[in-house]
């Protein structure tokens, strides 16, 4: 093919990519909320009960196209569900970063992980219903909650059980240990309920608390239900008895609740309301939560908040628990550091040296100044400088800087435009994220 | 089950070969490295699905290992690190005016290693993942720790550098929020370290700009081609039995040490070309333009990728840097990488599988059709390759949280990497270093608050004592000889 035929096809793909772009700016212009998809985060690992109750959500606003834009669901785990919940309290309060947290958040504040609570955001919704399990494996002793309680009260701080330090499971167990005087179990910390089974499968641990939606998908793989924290028994577990029943005075139910960050614009916290109602009345939600045999409870506005205010003071009656005492690893891994960085200081002589390879004075103009580029670009995108005309800019003239012969103008025009309005558009529109 | 569509398996088909060309191509531009892409590709799959991600980034892996050898055997340059071996004798056939033969005998062993230790993965995972299963928080430390000396003794030439990389890596990962007890550290009152330095940021600075900093101080240097004219490049079946045996041997020592984790191609590579050389009737062809040499190089690097994968998906421990980034893959789309992968979701374990091998014949056809004509992608003016590949690099940091934070942190490891470089710090310790930390962090924390503060169990648990002691043995045993040495007599 002869040159300007390239360059001709090259140009006028450019002017597409260019074209589509000053298109879309011109769309984008008054968009009505949702106008860029909503991103939900998980505080817990995937195929947890959190993540399954999101994903039915999910499952019933897309398939009934409650909303515009897609829901996407992010899992940050860790940190006892404190990660993803600091990730949304700081987030952009424009209505697209929604959190789902149930009593951990209230909890964690209360065992003093966090010293922030759900004051921290705008309540949206509670969904569903939590019932809580205290489980052992199959081949453990226990038979009922009482033979655990017996046990735990004999052997007091020697029984291990597997919680998520300051989460809901945890405060189950205290209330436990609150109830039966003389109780003490020994915490470790066991992340999610898969983390939990795996342990309690491996001996690790000997009692946890699972909520019962991971109980029921948990049980054949060598799981014993002692007791379940409702007032009543669960229709879908008819043999497990209650808490209460087994003379043991503690009822705990949960529920998840839907976020948003602190000061988002009250219209979207009610938009976001009414899309998670009609979620919960669809077919498909309703016949997914029936297969788990969980309520389709649902609240918003005043009920709802009259609701939270009533289980931090349930968390608050329990208190802050003490730190677990675990070593400094940062000074560990930072003092080893140091003794290495000695070793190699006065064992460089005997060691090959560091090569002496000198390199020209242009050179390494090049990579000041091609840095200095790269920030100057970087700082430019980060107060609002148009993502594609910026990149095209910054490939140009990095072009310009590398060239050791007499640069060729086209070449370097045509691709800078290319590659930056070609990232833009495969970002923008085949595979959908955000661009600075 | 849900029934397969067509349309499913071509976009499946689509994406694979897609992969692979990419994986491949990069793999033949020097400078350019499958980490790199892969790295940047991450970002890309965010919206696909876990399954679909999996296969395009899989392919990548199994293309950047072979496509090295390209560039090795008609440059006289790796492509990757990982043909540096083949680059001793496929260069000389190659100018001995057999270039053909060269990357066919090449090529052939590339797909019998990855084809081999594809079997190893199919067999070896399940029972490594049940076995794991047994591991307690305990166990997974003392096995941590294991791999974090293992990178450290065998991956470098100085122990104390490569040891010093690792640490670092892992105090790197620490600021933010500590796993086991919500408490928040190292963020030096930045919010945005709350969460963390994510991994991906850190990768693309550390591999991809380091590397582009390095490529513009070495501007304008030219390196010379041997043309391949019309030879056959698809070796007789004569020649598939008689390196047969090589290829086997070369495959199963590239498996094992894959396995290994933390040490990727270019040691497996090096152990089988030593180890065919001292079993070889003609040994001192190596060096020289043995097809022996190739045969062991080609094959042993495309099987630690196999390798790698079995700890990845049975244990959730990366055997290589490109697997810590498949790692950091799962994770982003919502998969629990660890024992119980292969029960909460065996489609995606199988599908890694299946993707293993359909990418290596993807790639044998590839090369096969295409080998004589990517040798010219070394002539990409680089003036044009680096400002686009920082541009990538920028958006790939910044795509995946949405924060210029991420941008400015993968900067600054450019120049940590950079510096790391230049004062020969290897760099995988310190990959490994900041994927493992927070894991050996984590159990040791369990493990400590299960035994009330004791860390007696470390050493009373068999199997953890087992990891502990053969630990010790990999940092004491170099030193001893590395002593011996020094003393003469």
């Amino acid at each position: 093919m002869p040159r300007a035929v390239v360059h001709a096809i090259l140009l006028a793909v450019i002017a597409l990519l260019v074209g589509a772009d000053v298109r879309s700016r011109m769309k984008d212009e008054g968009v009505e909320y949702p106008g860029r998809p909503i991103k939900l985060v998980v505080p817990f690992n995937p195929g947890g009960g959190s993540d399954t109750f999101a994903r039915i959500i999910k499952a019933g606003i897309d398939e009934n196209k409650l909303l515009p834009q897609p829901l996407v669901i992010i899992n940050r785990p860790g940190g006892s569900s404190t990660i993803g919940s600091r990730y949304v309290r700081d987030a952009k309060p424009d209505g697209y970063t929604l959190l789902m947290l149930h009593d951990a958040l209230i909890t964690a504040k209360y065992a003093g992980n966090v010293t922030y609570g759900p004051e921290a955001f705008e309540p949206v919704a509670g969904t569903g219903k939590i019932d809580l399990v205290v489980a052992v494996h199959e081949d453990s002793p226990y038979q009922t909650l009482d033979d655990l309680l017996n046990d735990a009260a004999q052997k007091p701080g020697e029984i291990v059980y597997g919680v998520n330090m300051g989460a809901p499971a945890h405060f189950l167990a205290l209330r436990l240990e609150a109830a039966r005087p003389g109780v003490k179990f020994r915490y470790t910390q066991a992340g999610d309920g898969t983390d939990r089974l795996q342990k309690l499968v491996g001996g690790h641990i000997q009692a946890a608390t699972f909520s019962a939606t991971e109980y029921l998908s948990f049980r054949e793989k060598g799981l014993r239900g002692l007791a379940i924290f409702d007032k009543e028994r669960r229709a879908s577990l008819p043999d497990l008895p209650t808490a209460v029943e087994q003379g043991v005075d503690v009822v705990e139910v949960n529920m998840q609740y839907w976020w948003l960050p602190k000061w988002t614009p009250q219209d979207r916290v009610d938009y976001l309301a009414d899309v998670l109602r009609r979620a919960m009345e669809t077919d498909t939600v309703r016949k997914k939560l029936d297969e788990l045999q969980m309520e389709p409870r649902f609240l918003a506005g005043a009920e709802h908040r009259a609701n939270l205010v009533e289980r931090e003071q349930a968390a608050a009656s329990v208190g802050a628990q003490p730190k677990p005492d675990l070593p400094d690893f940062p000074l560990l891994v930072g003092g080893a550091l140091v003794i290495l960085l000695g070793t190699i200081a006065v064992g460089g002589k005997s060691d090959e040296r560091i090569p002496t390879a000198r390199f020209s004075p242009l050179a390494i103009k090049r990579v000041g100044g091609l840095l200095g580029l790269s920030v100057l670009t970087v700082l430019a995108m980060t107060f609002g400088s148009p993502f594609a005309w910026t990149a095209s800019g910054f490939v140009f003239l990095a072009g310009l800087l590398l060239s050791t012969t007499r640069p060729n103008w086209l070449v370097l025009a045509e691709t800078a435009l290319l590659i930056a309005f070609g990232i833009q558009f495969l970002l923008t529109n085949v595979v959908v994220t955000d661009l600075p | 089950m849900e029934t397969l569509q067509p349309a499913d398996i071509a976009y499946w088909l689509f994406l694979i070969s897609l992969g692979t060309t990419l994986g491949i191509t990069v793999g033949a531009i020097p400078g350019l490295t499958g980490a790199m892409l892969i790295a940047l590709t991450l970002p890309l799959t965010y919206s696909m699905q876990a399954s679909e991600a999996m296969m395009l980034l899989v392919s990548m892996y199994v293309g950047s290992v072979s496509g090295g050898l390209i560039t090795a055997t008609l440059l006289r340059m790796p492509g990757t690190p990982a043909s540096v071996m083949t680059t001793l004798d496929g260069y000389p056939l190659a100018k001995s005016g057999r270039p053909g033969r060269a990357l066919g005998l090449g090529i052939m062993a590339s797909f019998a290693g990855g084809m081999i230790s594809c079997g190893f993965l199919v067999t070896l995972a399940r029972p490594m993942a049940d076995l794991s299963t047994k591991f307690g928080p305990f166990e997974f430390f003392s096995l941590v720790m294991m791999a974090l000396v293992l990178i450290a003794t065998v991956g470098g030439n100085s122990l104390s550098r490569a040891l010093f990389s690792g640490l670092f890596g892992i105090l790197c990962a620490m600021p933010g929020v500590a796993e086991a007890t919500g408490e928040v550290r190292l963020t030096f009152g930045f919010e945005e370290l709350n969460g963390g330095l994510k991994l991906l940021p850190v990768l693309i600075g550390l591999f991809a700009v380091s590397q582009a900093i390095t490529e513009i101080l070495h501007l304008g240097e030219t390196a010379e081609r041997i043309e391949v004219r019309d030879e056959k490049l698809f070796p007789p079946l004569a020649d598939w039995l008689q390196h047969g045996w090589n290829m086997f041997r070369s495959a199963l020592i590239g498996t094992w040490i894959g396995i290994l984790p933390g040490i990727g191609a270019n040691i497996g590579s090096v152990a089988a070309y030593s180890t065919a050389r001292s079993f070889s009737k003609k040994p001192e062809l190596f060096g020289h333009g043995s097809e022996e040499g190739i045969v062991a190089s080609e094959s042993a690097n495309n099987a630690t990728v196999g390798g790698a994968l079995i700890p990845l998906v049975a244990m959730g421990i990366p055997g290589s840097v490109i697997d810590a980034i498949l790692l950091g893959a799962l994770v982003l789309h919502g998969l629990q990488p660890g024992p119980l992968l292969f029960k909460n979701s065996p489609d995606l374990v199988y599908t890694i599988m299946g993707t293993y091998a359909v990418a290596n014949v993807v790639m044998l056809l590839f090369l096969l059709l295409a080998a004589k004509h990517l040798a010219r992608l070394v002539d990409v003016p680089r003036q044009l390759l680096i400002p686009v590949v920082l541009t990538f690099c920028i958006v790939g940091s910044y795509a995946l949280g949405n924060r210029f934070f991420d941008v400015w942190v993968m900067l600054l490891f450019g120049l940590v990497g950079f510096g790391m470089e230049r004062f020969r710090i290897p760099l995988a310790p310190f990959v490994i270093g900041f994927v493992l930390g927070p894991v050996a962090e984590a159990n040791l924390s369990a493990g400590l608050m299960s035994s009330g503060g004791s860390w007696l169990p470390l050493v009373t648990r068999p199997l953890s004592l087992t990891f502990l002691l053969l630990s010790l043995g990999m940092v004491a045993v170099p030193l001893y000889v590395r002593r011996q040495q020094t003393q003469p007599g």
